[in-house]
């Protein structure tokens, strides 16, 4: 039986082996790179922000490099934390243990572009923008679509399995991956794809599944180096339509109605509730001068061959009208949608109790949850945030989305959000333990309601993380800590995310 | 500067810009000139139209292939 591995400290030995294996230009020890790669932008405990400060940061440039530091790490038990665009809003990519941290940014170069084969295959760390901005006189598209789009980075994509704002068009960053090439904890470079091996094949049977057990694992079962991806046409066109509705209630209905039209040009359907409406009647220019009356709102948005989308557009716009709603006008349409692929951009403020203005960090739970759900989870999570901004008045209640999250189709299950904000300023250890346990309650309600607590930041966080075992049961995450400990035998990536530290301690002592 | 509702102001009609009513914003200082403040504006429908020709050739307005209105529901009176 294993035991309890304890990360060893990086000492100035590791830093050499480092240094002589990939560059001392690629190692880093200043405190400014420490200090940039310690958080994200999710809450954070800043009262106690250099527990988390990484030792050491490197930048390889290929796999063999990548594969040296893992070598290096594995020799000395040091914690290696892979990190992309550090947008992730779950905590995947702050060290909790310190270490090393393994920055992929500098892999960020474009392989090959098969156009007869509709791939590209390229270094996890290039941003989507960036590969698009490369495609578009090809006249093709890679469509993963995260509201950090201009800033976030394949790997990281791969790494927390990311949800995109058009998957219900075209799949999510696990349906858009076709193969991988992935350095193993203990340095072993390997290539994995949909069964087989074969790097540009969508679907095999040959063999396991292995490319989908490493996407969503935040980093704690190997590094990606390489990925192929999927292409599509460029969209000629694409159309946004926003509908205001008199109550929550109208505004589900036709969710549901939208959602389940069989629209194939359908991507996305967003349905906010009436305490987003008023959050954003609150601080959102689009919004200010909307009539009391609208409550809630449906966003969709269609993309594909103008002649699709504009016969789209006609059975869109009956079928909102048919289930209540009201057509918000073009320029809060299209100006909100666009918006909508960069939501980082926008400076967070809040409110305290009385209405003033403080900066907030922002927090998205982002549970995956079936449709028939919906309105129990927006009544019990809203309670629950309220209760706790009664008590500690550092926190704001920036309301509720609900996005589509089925790839390819509109129905099913919804990645539902609360947005909160956090005045970190404010944070001492008896208010973050507050906010700890306000997580644990939205969670607890999510799994009451058959949901699952993540749909794509990933469930790192405390709150979040220890409601694992929860939701896999006995036997899922037995089986998660094995394939671990197989893969990591000594705890070096990533440690302690997933909860997956259990995997390491005796059965008698994690009991 | 016009009280819009309680908490927002319209601070440039022109530009339809508004903010928050300044007696809320005592711990954090915003001040923005009017040259500065059309910049931002301007620059931000440009970054919004980029957006949009990047992730299509073609934006659609529902309005130019339905009867639906162009303009959105009047704001209601205050």
């Amino acid at each position: 039986m294993a035991t309890l591995t304890v990360p060893n400290p990086v000492t100035d030995q590791v830093i050499t082996a480092l240094e002589q294996a990939i560059g001392k230009e690629k190692v880093r020890t200043d405190l400014g790179a420490r200090i940039a790669r310690t958080r994200v932008p999710a809450p954070f405990p800043v009262h106690r922000f250099a527990e988390y400060m990484p030792d050491v940061v490197v930048l390889p440039e290929s796999a063999e490099e990548v594969s040296a530091v893992l070598r290096i790490a594995n020799q000395f038990r040091v914690p290696v934390v892979p990190r992309a665009g550090g947008t992730g809003l779950a905590d995947g990519a702050v060290p909790l243990h310190k270490g090393i941290l393994l920055d992929i940014k500098k892999m960020n170069k474009i392989i090959e572009l098969d156009l007869v084969n509709r791939t590209v295959t390229v270094q996890p760390g290039l941003n989507m923008l960036k590969l698009n901005e490369y495609l578009a006189p090809y006249g093709v598209f890679y469509p993963d679509d995260p509201a950090s789009y201009p800033v976030s980075i394949i790997g990281g994509r791969i790494g927390t399995s990311g949800w995109s704002l058009i998957g219900s068009r075209y799949g999510h960053t696990r349906d858009l991956v076709i193969s991988l090439q992935v350095v193993l904890p203990t340095g072993e470079i390997v290539r994995l794809s949909d069964g087989g091996g074969a790097p540009k094949v969508r679907k095999a049977s040959t063999g396991y599944n292995l490319k989908q057990l490493f996407i969503g694992t935040q980093g704690t079962l190997g590094v990606v180096t390489e990925a192929t991806l999927e292409l599509f046409p460029k969209p000629e066109a694409e159309l946004a339509a926003f509908f205001g509705y008199e109550s929550f209630a109208d505004a589900y209905r036709s969710t549901g109605a939208l959602s389940t039209s069989g629209l194939g040009t359908l991507a996305a359907v967003i349905l906010f509730d009436e305490r987003k409406v008023d959050y954003l009647r609150r601080d959102d220019e689009a919004y200010i001068p909307l009539p009391e009356r609208i409550k809630a709102v449906v966003a969709t948005a269609l993309y594909g061959v103008e002649d699709e989308v504009r016969a789209a557009a006609n059975r869109l716009f009956r079928l909102a009208k048919e289930t209540g709603g009201e057509y918000l006008g073009d320029e809060l349409s299209a100006g909100d949608w666009a918006s909508r692929h960069d939501r980082y951009a926008t400076p967070l403020h809040g409110r305290l109790p009385d209405g003033t203005v403080v900066p907030m960090s922002w927090h998205c739970e982002d549970a995956a949850i079936i449709y028939s759900e919906l309105p129990a989870i927006k009544q019990k999570w809203h309670e629950i945030t309220d209760r706790y901004i009664q008590k500690y008045g550092i926190f704001d209640n920036w309301g509720m989305f609900f996005y589509s999250n089925n790839p390819y189709k509109g129905w099913g299950d919804y990645l539902v959000e609360i947005d909160i904000g956090i005045w970190e300023q404010a944070l001492n250890e008896e208010t973050w333990q507050a906010w700890v346990n306000l997580k644990r309650e939205i969670t607890r309600a999510t799994l009451e309601h058959q949901g699952s607590i993540s749909a794509c930041h990933g469930a790192c966080r405390e709150g979040d993380a220890e409601f694992i075992p929860v939701e896999l049961g006995e036997g899922g995450f037995e089986l998660m800590k094995k394939i671990k400990r197989l893969l990591d035998p000594n705890n070096i990536l990533n440690p302690s995310k997933n909860y997956l530290h259990l995997a390491y301690v005796d059965e008698e002592v994690g009991a | 500067m016009k009280q819009i509702r309680q908490g927002v102001v319209l601070r440039r009609e022109d530009l339809h810009v508004f903010e928050v009513d300044p007696t809320l914003m005592t711990r954090v200082l915003q001040d923005v000139n009017d040259v500065d403040q059309a910049r931002i504006v301007r620059n931000r429908w440009e970054y919004l139209d980029w957006m949009h020709r990047h992730f299509a050739h073609k934006t659609i307005l529902l309005s130019a292939v339905t009867d639906a209105p162009p303009h959105g529901p009047e704001p209601s009176s205050h």
